[in-house]
């Protein structure tokens, strides 16, 4: 396999499964505010959307936020390289570069999506549009995917897509976890009892789509405990760290056709990751989790390098 | 009232002094298109359109789209239009043009290996010395290369039109990277789709050889005889007006479709970037341009090329199909000189006959040609895909006068012919809600490898959708037809 269609694979799945996140963040944040108790207020949600869109800057954060505005700029705007559609736009770039790789089912199912967001009404969105478009990108995403499942060999095609999957999707529990926490922080001080605090949780339960999962695996409302114990180590749960920082490293195994292996080869890292989340305890994240989250990040970022490095080596 | 009443044939319009190949001047159908045109002739314009839309929709979903350049929109896609009314060959016809077109690439292919080796042709003033080294697409470079299997031309595009005197000419040769083959193939399956029952009454030649015929010339002019040489496609990338067609034929070959960005050069060899390190490349179909193709040796300013690709190609490690400069046997003042290439080469009379051409560099052509712009088509020398061609008679005045100036000035620029009359045929027109007769050529595809020469049969015939435009090219405002090669009916 070329590695520019390799990257364009890994970068395609990457895309795609950033703009799932992105969106079911938006759409479960604001309609938390319609029936939230006490400090869970408009303005309040507004800069948490900011923040995980990587949108917020100091000034903001002492203005009045415009609504439309926000909202405008996370999904639709085309000049905010972070937004839903840009994440969109360049999935669909990538995939029009490998359309000889990749199935024609999968190619249109891509150009489906991009279409439907291109072409929504932006004044339909910012006043009543919201819940119908986060719904259907989110039913895109899984058309997407169950093409990539079902429409292609899963041989290093397949394997590539799904780096690029599980990388962002690793990338992006850690990151509404760390923006749920700074919520919580900017709520209250004490992080672990504050009953504001387990409603953040159930939001964020929500936003991950875990949170009939949960209350089967624990059959109680969450709290800081379980959420960590179900979202970064549960072994079985598809959006936890743990889950897919082990896919990660299986995938790179079926790739892989080295006999030996040096401690600095990408094989021996992930692995020596995977094995780190697979037998981590809460009581050993549970003093400094936000650090624990950022270093979690740092991790992830090291594996995306790692792929880089062995499958996408820059020209010379 | 007539028994089309509402037909979408119904306002057919037959010409007096035009060859139309569905309908003779007296209202005749010519007997080949007989259950064809019995088919539509029974359609009224709504179920026209509904079939009409019905085809669309299949070159939509595929993505079956092409990029317009201009300088207000660039990279615009749009669909190629593609006419559902189908153009017949005769397998009598076919056999000719076949024998005329194989005959046509041999002698160019000898010509283009004679230039850049012994030069002949040139020493003998068959052809002017003069011609070949003022040529844009002359490549010095190619001097003393002998390229794997002797083959410098592997993909000819020859595009071959019917005068209304039923004869078949050769209006241009393609020998750079001739393109549009994708659209036969999709065209077929598009027509199969729509109109299935038709091809059942007649015998209809299969156009699916294509890409195993392609990808077995590849790997017969390897550098080296190697079981399972690697062969890849080249394109300039998804930007790329024909990139549908690049990605086609790569996934129709099964093999690798790569960009410059993809190919390096190490010690004379060239590798492509695979996830498992550098992989050896032994032949590259390439669809870039000879001036991007090396920028250490033509274009240093282009990014879509493969620095050293020319030295690895010199030291006979790589095939380029096609070999650079081969675009001087499709200059169009060489085009005047083909019959006696023909003569030079295989000793034989050309097959299919040339449109004569007035060279503006030949003082006493230069002369005529001023004189009878009015009657004559201009053409600059180094052109493809339409542009530039100017028709004397849509003409005004002052263009005139401003075409005389560009001879005047550069002579070597440009040739003159007659201005041919091509046939015309049944095509539908979407804003005239029926068939309308408009002007068609036809473009074959002819492959050379070592030992082998295949000619697709039938080939892509291009229809100018513009009311008695002559000029069929796909950036003119053209469209396509299925084109059917058909052995007698009983």
């Amino acid at each position: 396999m070329l590695s520019r269609v390799a990257n364009s694979l890994y970068w395609m799945g990457r895309y795609i499964e950033r703009t799932e996140h992105l969106t079911r963040y938006l759409n479960v944040q604001y309609f938390s505010t319609l029936d939230a108790p006490m400090s869970q207020n408009k303005p309040f949600v507004l800069h948490s959307i900011l923040n995980l869109f990587g949108l917020s800057n100091e000034d903001e954060e002492e203005q009045e936020l415009a609504e439309e505005e926000v909202l405008f700029k996370a999904a639709l705007d085309p000049d905010n390289t972070s937004s839903i559609l840009s994440a969109i736009t360049s999935g669909r770039e990538n995939a029009r570069g490998i359309r000889s790789i990749i199935s024609g089912e999968l190619w249109e199912a891509i150009n489906k999506y991009y279409h439907f967001a291109n072409k929504y009404p932006v004044d339909i969105y910012k006043t009543r549009g919201l819940y119908d478009f986060c719904m259907n990108a989110i039913q895109h995403c899984a058309a997407i995917r169950a093409n990539v499942d079902n429409t292609l060999i899963h041989d290093n095609v397949y394997a590539m897509i799904y780096l690029g999957i599980h990388l962002e999707r690793a990338a992006q529990i850690t990151r509404i976890l760390s923006s749920k926490l700074h919520d919580i922080y900017m709520i209250t001080s004490d992080q672990k009892k504050h009953p504001v605090a387990n409603y953040q949780w159930t939001i964020t339960l929500k936003v991950l789509e875990a949170f009939d999962m949960s209350y089967r695996y624990f059959k109680a409302a969450p709290n800081q405990r379980s959420i960590c114990e179900f979202l970064i180590i549960n072994k079985d749960f598809p959006r936890s760290i743990a889950f897919n920082v082990g896919k990660l490293n299986t995938l790179i195994q079926q790739i892989s056709i080295k006999k030996n292996l040096l401690p600095e080869s990408i094989e021996f890292q992930v692995g020596k990751l995977a094995n780190y989340y697979k037998f981590l305890s809460y009581e050993e994240i549970e003093d400094d989790l936000q650090t624990f989250l950022t270093d979690t990040l740092t991790n992830i970022y090291k594996i995306h390098q790692l792929i880089e490095k062995e499958y996408m080596p820059p020209e010379e | 009232m007539t028994k089309n009443e509402g037909s979408v044939f119904s306002d057919y319009h037959i010409s007096s002094n035009l060859l139309d190949e569905v309908i003779t001047e007296n209202g005749q159908v010519n007997k080949y298109y007989s259950s064809i045109y019995k088919h539509f002739s029974s359609l009224n314009p709504a179920d026209m359109n509904l079939l009409n839309e019905y085809a669309k929709l299949s070159f939509l979903n595929q993505g079956i789209t092409y990029a317009v350049y201009s300088d207000s929109n660039k990279g615009t896609e749009r669909i190629f239009p593609f006419d559902l009314f189908p153009r017949i060959i005769t397998l009598k016809q076919w056999e000719t043009i076949e024998k005329g077109v194989k005959q046509r690439n041999l002698a160019l292919n000898e010509f283009i290996k004679d230039v850049y080796t012994d030069q002949k042709i040139l020493k003998d003033k068959i052809v002017p010395a003069e011609l070949i080294f003022s040529s844009s697409s002359y490549c010095e470079d190619m001097r003393g290369i002998k390229p794997a299997g002797g083959i410098y031309c592997h993909i000819c595009g020859t595009d071959i039109i019917q005068h209304n005197d039923g004869e078949f000419y050769v209006l241009e040769d393609n020998l750079r990277c001739p393109s549009g083959v994708s659209y036969v193939l999709s065209n077929r399956v598009a027509m199969k789709r729509t109109l299935s029952h038709l091809f059942r009454n007649s015998r209809v030649r299969t156009v699916q050889e294509y890409p195993p015929e392609l990808i077995s010339m590849l790997q017969s002019v390897a550098p080296k005889e190697k079981a399972k040489p690697t062969c890849v496609v080249l394109t300039p990338g998804i930007y790329n007006s024909a990139y549908y067609e690049h990605a086609f034929l790569a996934q129709a070959m099964g093999i690798e479709l790569v960009e410059g960005r993809d190919l390096f050069v190490e010690n004379n060899y060239v590798y492509m970037r695979t996830i498992y390190g550098p992989r050896k490349i032994d032949v590259i179909y390439r669809r870039i341009d000879d001036a991007f193709l090396d920028p250490m040796v033509f274009n240093s300013e282009s990014l879509l090329g493969i620095p050293g690709v020319m030295s690895a190609y010199r030291s006979g490690n790589v095939t380029l199909v096609n070999a650079p400069g081969t675009g001087i046997s499709d200059d169009k003042a060489i085009y005047a000189y083909v019959p006696d290439i023909i003569r030079y080469y295989l000793n034989e009379e050309p097959i299919i006959k040339n449109v004569p051409t007035y060279l503006c560099e030949r003082e006493e052509d230069r002369k005529y040609v001023l004189e009878h712009i009015p009657e004559l088509v201009i053409k600059p020398v180094d052109q493809s895909g339409g542009y530039g061609i100017k028709i004397g008679n849509r003409l005004t005045k002052e263009e005139i006068e401003e075409m005389k100036v560009k001879i005047v000035d550069n002579p070597r620029e440009y040739v003159a012919q007659p201005i041919m009359s091509l046939t015309v045929h049944a095509t539908y027109i979407e804003d005239e809600d029926g068939f309308e007769p408009r002007h068609i050529d036809l473009r074959t595809y002819t492959l050379l490898g070592k030992d082998s020469c295949f000619v697709l049969q039938g080939g892509l015939s291009r229809v100018a959708l513009k009311k008695g435009s002559l000029i069929v090219n796909s950036s003119q405002g053209g469209g396509s037809k299925d084109t059917w090669v058909i052995e007698d009916p009983e």
